[in-house]
């Protein structure tokens, strides 16, 4: 009896994993659009159906509103197999239930896991191959990177009003570390509201402050009146570069590492 | 003390109307008259508190030149009712009846004394520690008579200060009354005719918002207070003293 | 000889006390909180994130301590001071226990301002934005609920009411239309003092010393503004003047507090009530004692908010205010309900 019943449970796990596989997703909606490059270099932009609205990657594509408040109606509408979203805070697995799709998390804290998600993504899109090539140009591309001799030290401003700076498990940690610096901040969060003081007394010698959405047009650091004894190198850079864990991450250490090796010339 | 001449004040339909009154220091007048008769509207008049037209003249001036502080000083009101959102003692409350007197930032200890003095005199001298709100309605009425007493003003309005207040602290009030009256000039609404008859000297009554009768204690008869309070009203006369009681509502003629 | 010294004493000070119904005098209290108050601020000045010998400064180590802690450490005073006065002024003027910047919509509407020009990508006149917002909030308050020159406290209140929530609902729908600066929005409705500098603080020093100097001149009229109409007025005294003067200046206040340090909610409400629980009810002891409470209470917060985590980590101040001030007010309510307030 018992036996019977594994196998029926083996059988029925065996199946449905090698449909899972076997089905090529056809409609894709990405809600997350750091993820969205990265279908466009797969070569599969045709299956992509619906974007956020401030996604502009692909042409003639519905927008199924906010990354955090899609519209239903919607979306389901578009009839999608897969979601690829940026969390599961975002986007819990029981919508996706609901739409009869399948959910695939884009949420890499690092370089590395930027490159996993590619791999899966391929796998579970049907193209491997392009995969395999996206990822090899931009390991290639990583090893423009020219050696420093001491590591930078560098703090990097997420947002102005309130401060916040990126933490330990933010992209732009690895960002940093690949461009042969380390970021000061230890935290083990995404975005640590810090207070300045321990800013000024943690003294990077770079202080990199993003502008975009989460920053928009924050007064220049030096400008502040908390950071008048800063004595870092200020560096502004674009948010859309750095904070987005996608394939602009990889130009994104090319460029830190050139501002690295110009400043401690 | 007080000269009017050819008063009115509107409010809607309501219209107050004192053609000609003088009302001279030393006097305790009671206002009386039905519901609605415009007896408190005319306290407010004479307090300034309500626009009106026609002549005022306090202590021959002419009411509207006198600056606003300085009215306060010379009019004290008591307001039918009074209600009180902070849980203020009874010395307090009673201490505020200076405020007229005072810089704005706080009172002095001429007016600190005046109120241990009003305090004693209006026998809640006693009470003087406990919260307002937390007396009893009669109690609460003698302390909001204190706080206008400590006025220590010329002219006087009390909008029934009697209601709730026991017998005796009634006798008591009334006697103080008489006893301020000689050096100032007091109107008090009542509306208890028997004690109105036995304690004071001059009436005022009005009806339908129209000062009908201006009558000194002897010129009272029956027919005039019927015809005023719409009851039959009769006296009994015991030696000196007038007892008044009604008997049914009077029937239009 | 000796009694007329003891008069002299008491006319000096220009304020009518009698401490035997208090639990403590005013005196008392006032030296208390002044020495809380210096406590506090000593206390918040050396401790921080960052560790500083004052006997051995480095060149950095002064620098925050004098241009980052300091004015953030005044400034947080200030600004409880502030929404401490604005509360206790929106009370009075309404005559109602709930009234302070938020119910009256002036907090909002300064929020809208400042969230306003978040969204145009002005951050740096934020605090110009929540003041003209929360001018304009008041502006449309007072209009609404002031018939022929009258401002009615029921009215008023509604019309705050229907302000707030409609300032609130401006501003979801403004993170809505922008999902990345959400954080920049909810964060900043939520307070903070990490932008303080020493010009703020002069500024708001001098609105706050402008307030408290205009309010001390009305500190009997306010007790007065406590009886019903026809009492207060036939006591001469001029109600609706001082009604205007007291909600102008409360709303002042508010804008500059959120102007400068984003909404701060439930000082404004709790600290006048404490203040009154422990049995100081004049204006003339409200006034003062609510100012210099609402300083270190604020202050207090603020400390809690930078040093309770590691790493320089901080946490928003609303977070601490609402439930360190939402705790204690809970068990003085608890403990004295029946002293808190009277209606009609």
């Amino acid at each position: 009896m018992t036996i019977l019943k594994r196998t029926l449970i083996v059988l029925v796990f065996a199946f449905s994993i090698l449909s899972g596989s076997a089905f090529a997703y056809e409609r894709v909606v990405v809600l997350y659009a750091a993820a969205s490059p990265v279908l466009k270099e797969l070569g599969v932009s045709d299956k992509v159906v619906g974007v956020t609205r401030t996604d502009h990657t692909f042409r003639g594509v519905t927008s199924v509103g906010s990354h955090l408040r899609p519209n239903m109606e919607l979306l389901r509408a578009l009839r999608p197999d897969l979601i690829v979203a940026g969390s599961k805070r975002a986007f819990p697995e029981e919508m996706s239930n609901r739409l009869n799709a399948r959910v695939f998390y884009f949420d890499p804290r690092t370089l590395e896991e930027i490159l996993q998600r590619i791999k899966s993504l391929g796998e579970i899109l049907g193209a491997q191959q392009q995969a395999q090539a996206l990822i090899d140009r931009l390991k290639e591309k990583l090893s423009e990177v020219r050696p420093l001799e001491d590591k930078p030290t560098v703090i990097y401003e997420t947002s102005a009003r309130p401060l916040k700076v990126a933490g330990s498990r933010s992209i732009i940690t690895s960002i940093i570390e690949h461009a042969g610096g380390v970021n000061l901040i230890k935290v083990k969060k995404k975005h640590v509201l810090i207070s300045p003081e321990k800013v000024v007394s943690l003294a990077p010698q770079f202080y990199i402050y993003q502008v975009g959405p989460m920053n928009k047009n924050p007064l220049a650091p030096e400008k502040r009146p908390y950071f008048g004894s800063l004595k870092s190198h200020v560096v502004k850079v674009d948010e859309y570069e750095f904070a987005r864990p996608g394939i602009n991450a990889f130009q994104a250490v090319i460029d830190l590492n050139r501002i690295f090796l110009e400043v401690l010339k | 003390m007080i000269e009017l001449k050819e008063i009115e004040a509107r409010q809607g339909d309501f219209i107050l109307r004192v053609s000609r009154l003088r009302l001279k220091k030393g006097e305790l007048v009671a206002v009386l008259g039905n519901n609605g008769s415009g007896k408190s509207t005319f306290l407010s008049v004479l307090s300034g508190l309500r626009g009106f037209t026609g002549g005022y003249l306090l202590d021959e001036r002419d009411f509207s030149e006198y600056p606003l502080i300085e009215r306060h000083r010379i009019v004290s009101l008591l307001p039918q009712h009074s209600s009180l959102n902070m849980p203020f003692d009874v010395h307090y409350v009673v201490l505020t009846g200076r405020y007229p007197y005072t810089d704005g930032k706080g009172y002095s200890s001429v007016d600190i004394a005046r109120t241990e003095e009003t305090l004693r005199r209006l026998d809640i001298y006693h009470l003087r520690n406990r919260q307002f709100n937390e007396l009893s309605g009669g109690e609460k009425q003698r302390v909001l008579l204190a706080r206008v007493v400590n006025r220590d003003s010329p002219v006087m309005l009390l909008d029934e200060p009697l209601s709730g207040v026991d017998l005796r602290h009634q006798h008591e009030i009334v006697n103080l009354l008489e006893e301020l009256s000689r050096e100032r000039l007091i109107l008090i609404v009542v509306h208890d005719i028997t004690l109105a008859v036995r304690e004071f000297e001059r009436f005022l009554f009005f009806v339908d918002g129209t000062l009908k009768y201006d009558l000194k204690k002897d010129e009272l008869d029956e027919s005039r207070l019927s015809e005023v309070f719409q009851v039959n009203i009769r006296f009994l006369k015991e030696g000196n003293r007038v007892f008044v009681y009604t008997d049914g509502i009077k029937k239009e003629v | 000889m000796r009694d007329k010294s003891e008069v002299r004493s008491q006319e000096s000070d220009g304020v009518y006390k009698d401490s035997s119904t208090f639990l403590c005098g005013m005196k008392p209290a006032l030296i208390l909180l002044v020495a809380l108050l210096f406590g506090i601020t000593m206390l918040a000045t050396l401790k921080g994130a960052v560790s500083i010998n004052l006997l051995h400064m480095t060149d950095t180590e002064r620098d925050i301590l004098f241009f980052v802690r300091l004015p953030r450490v005044l400034l947080s005073g200030l600004v409880g001071s502030a929404l401490a006065l604005s509360g206790l002024l929106f009370q009075y003027v309404m005559k109602n226990p709930l009234a302070d910047s938020f119910t009256t919509g002036v907090s909002a509407s300064s929020a809208m301002g400042a969230v306003v020009a978040i969204m145009l990508g002005l951050g740096v006149l934020i605090p110009v934005f929540a003041l003209a917002g929360g001018i304009t909030g008041l502006v449309i308050v007072y209009r609404i609920s002031s018939v022929k020159g009258r401002v009615q406290p029921i009215t008023m209140l509604l019309a705050g009411i229907v302000l707030s929530t409609f300032s609130s609902a401006t501003i979801s729908f403004m993170k809505f239309l922008s999902d990345d600066a959400v954080s920049s929005i909810i964060f900043w409705l939520m307070g903070g003092f990490q932008d303080a500098s020493l010009r703020k603080v002069a500024a708001l020093f001098l609105v706050v010393t402008g307030s408290f100097i205009a309010v001390r001149r009305h500190y009997l009229g306010l007790d007065i503004l406590s009886f019903d109409d026809t009492t207060a007025l036939s006591s001469g005294l001029r109600v609706d003047r001082l009604r205007k003067e007291a909600f102008f200046l409360a709303a002042l206040l508010t804008a500059f507090s959120v102007g400068y340090a984003g909404i701060i909610g439930f000082v404004g409400l709790i600290v006048p009530h404490v203040i009154r629980l422990m049995k100081f009810v004049k204006a003339s002891e409200l006034v003062p004692l609510s100012v210099l409470a609402g300083a270190v209470f604020m202050i207090f917060n603020d400390l809690i908010s930078r040093t309770l985590l590691s790493e320089g980590q901080e946490l928003p101040v609303g977070i601490i205010t609402s439930s360190l001030g939402g705790l204690f007010f809970l068990y003085l309510l608890i403990k004295r309900k029946r002293e808190l307030y009277y209606f009609d």
